[in-house]
Parts: structure tokens; C-alpha cells; sequence
């Protein structure tokens, strides 16, 4: 059977492999390309925004790609962010009369926001038998950036609500579990 | 295939579209003799299924990442195969169609003393040009031109050196009788 099995068929095999999980992961991303779009249009801060979907397609990608908990991690993770985007718009335009100032707003909206998604990772990480504590890191990494697409309306202030948010929530977590194990 | 070790490869290729690496090699090991007794039952030549036993890995391989956890790895990866074949199969029985037509509309009368003086041309020029051959690429483009015994080399490799072959039997014949351009 050496002759059906050299290297270079191996070889090509697993570079085919590695493009699939590559064109996989491009595809798994869409929804990163079209936050981004929609914050550079809403936010008026189109290097912020890129600067932040770059960032947050670099990571997304490299998730997909790797595989295993990374990306289960990336797929929930966008999926909260998805939902802090939505909510964090909605609260832009809705919500922020309810304040005295957008100081305020920004903090409680986007730091509810955040906690929300945190709170929501952190009930989905205990469903995972293994790794839950990476699971809950990565999909935060992931989460938070994609709230943070929408938070570029509230300034910098909203961006750290979210950040915050998401970290205040998960930490306690992650801390918890560490030291029960 | 036994039912363990199907259920085996099923959890394999699971793995691997789940970006666990270290179940390529099992995979690769497990599907290869499958693929190519499967498509050698199909086309009944052992080389040509190795051939298209490579492609179907490659796309194989490609496609895993997208695989369906409740389907079965080996009906899927066999459901592959037999597409990669029915590809080669319209291939080749387009090339024949394409073949057939442009040369028999082409061909002369063969009975004729003009068309028996260029057949003799013909044979003369191609047996100066193959004389000129290396021994390795001679037997390289025989080999493929009445499908006699092939060198011990794997498909690709045999593609390569008739690759080459042809690219040296080119260069002589323009050498000796140029590239047909005015």
C-alpha cells in the first residue's frame, strides 16, 4: 500500500483540509463584515468601527479556524453579541431620554447590556462538560467587541460600559469555577 | 466495513469537522483502500481510481468542516466519490465526442495515395522525434500511448514524468520540424 500513500497526497489532503476550515471559517464570520458596515453607517466613526470589526474579524476567524471550544466559543459568542448590538442601538434611540445625561446612559444601558451578555454566556458555559471556563473567556472576547460596534454611538464611555459589563459579570464566574475545581 | 469501525470513522470525521487534527490521520488511513476499492469496482481500473480516489480526499478533506453529525461519514464520503467519478466519467466521454468529431471531419479518405504518403510521413516523423527520447521518457509516453506496463510510480508521479515526456517530445519535434507558425 506504500504506493497509495505517499507523502505528498497526505500533504495535499491536509492543505485542503486547512483551506476548508479557512473558507469554513470566513463563512461562519459573516456576521462581523455586516456589524461593521452598519456601525461605520449609524456611528459616523468609521475608523473606530473598523478598527474594532478588524480586530474582532481577526478573532472570529482564527476561533473558526481552530476549531474545538474555540469555536463553539466564537459561534455563541456572536450570537450574544448580535443581540447586544441590536440592544444597544435600541437603547441609543429609546432609552436615552430616561437620563439625566448620556454620561449616565451610556453606563447604565451599555454596562446592562454587557452584564446581560455576560450572565447569558455564563448560564450557556454550564452546559459545557469540559472547558467551560475557556468557553466563557473566548466568547466574551467575542461578544464584547460586537456590543462595542453599536456602543461607538455613546462614545468612549459606552465602549468601557460594555466592557465592563461583559467582565464584571463573567469573572466572578470563571473564579468561582477555578476555585471549586 | 464492520459496524464498529464505522462508527468509529463517523466519530473521526466528527471530530475533524470539529477542528480536532489529530483525527486526520485515522480518517486519511480509513478512507483510502475504502475509496479506491469503491471507485475501482466502479471503473474497474486500478490507476484511474487512485486518481480519483486522491480528488475525493482533497474534496473530501475540504468539505469536512461543513460535515452533518447525524449523517454517516462513510455513505457521505462514498456519496463524494461516486460524484468525483461521474465528474471523470462526463470528462472523458466529453473529450471522446470532442475527439471523434473534430478528427473525423477532419480525416481525408485513408485510402487514398495522398492520405497513405502523409500516414508514412507521419509514422517516420514521430519515429525520429520518440528516437530522440530519453530511455526513461520513452518508456514513459509508450507506456501511456498503449497502455502497457507502467513504471512501479504512483499516479501523480507517472502524470509528472508523462508531463515531462510529452514537453521533451514537443521541444524535439519543433526542433526538427518547427511550430507549424509561418
Amino acid at each position: 500500500m506504500a504506493m497509495e500513500h505517499p507523502d505528498l497526497s497526505l500533504q495535499r489532503a491536509r492543505r485542503a483540509y486547512e483551506w476548508g476550515r479557512l473558507r469554513y471559517a470566513a463563512i461562519q464570520s459573516w456576521p462581523v463584515p455586516l456589524l461593521t458596515a452598519v456601525s461605520v453607517v449609524v456611528c459616523h466613526e468609521p475608523a473606530l468601527s473598523l478598527a474594532i470589526g478588524g480586530g474582532l474579524w481577526l478573532a472570529s476567524l482564527g476561533f473558526f479556524f481552530y476549531g474545538r471550544v474555540a469555536a463553539r466559543a466564537a459561534a455563541a459568542g456572536l450570537k450574544a453579541g448580535m443581540i447586544a448590538f441590536i440592544l444597544t442601538l435600541l437603547g441609543f434611540y429609546f432609552l436615552c431620554d430616561l437620563f439625566p445625561n448620556l454620561a449616565t446612559a451610556s453606563l447604565a444601558i451599555d454596562g446592562g447590556i454587557g452584564s446581560g451578555v455576560g450572565l447569558a454566556l455564563s448560564m450557556a458555559s454550564a452546559r459545557m462538560a469540559t472547558r467551560s471556563n475557556a468557553f466563557l473567556v473566548l466568547a466574551g472576547v467575542i461578544a464584547t467587541p460586537c456590543g462595542m460596534l453599536a456602543c461607538v454611538l455613546f462614545g468612549p464611555i459606552g465602549l468601557t460600559g460594555i466592557a465592563l459589563g461583559v467582565l464584571l459579570s463573567t469573572a466572578p464566574v470563571v473564579i468561582y469555577r477555578r476555585a471549586v475545581a | 466495513m464492520d459496524e464498529v469501525t464505522r462508527a468509529q470513522l463517523s466519530r473521526n470525521v466528527a471530530a475533524l469537522a470539529d477542528g480536532e487534527r489529530s483525527a486526520f490521520d485515522p480518517v486519511y488511513r480509513a478512507l483510502w483502500p475504502l475509496l479506491v476499492r469503491f471507485i475501482a469496482s466502479l471503473s474497474g481500473d486500478r490507476m484511474i481510481a487512485e486518481d480519483i480516489a486522491q480528488q475525493s480526499l482533497l474534496k473530501i478533506f475540504s468539505k469536512v468542516s461543513t460535515f452533518d453529525r447525524s449523517r454517516d461519514a462513510l455513505a457521505w464520503s462514498m456519496a463524494i466519490a461516486a460524484n468525483e467519478y461521474r465528474s471523470y466519467r462526463r470528462k472523458v466521454n466529453r473529450h471522446e465526442v470532442e475527439l471523434d468529431d473534430s478528427v473525423l471531419a477532419g480525416l481525408a479518405d485513408p485510402d487514398t495515395p495522398e492520405a497513405a504518403a502523409m500516414r508514412d510521413d507521419l509514422c517516420t516523423a514521430a519515429r525520429t522525434v520518440l528516437g530522440k527520447l530519453r530511455p526513461q521518457d520513452l518508456e514513459t509516453v509508450i507506456a501511456a500511448l498503449y497502455d502497457g506496463r507502467r513504471p512501479p510510480l504512483a499516479a501523480a508521479a507517472f502524470r509528472k514524468r508523462l508531463q515531462r515526456a510529452i514537453a521533451a517530445t514537443r521541444l524535439i519535434w519543433k526542433k526538427h520540424y518547427g511550430d507549424g507558425t509561418p
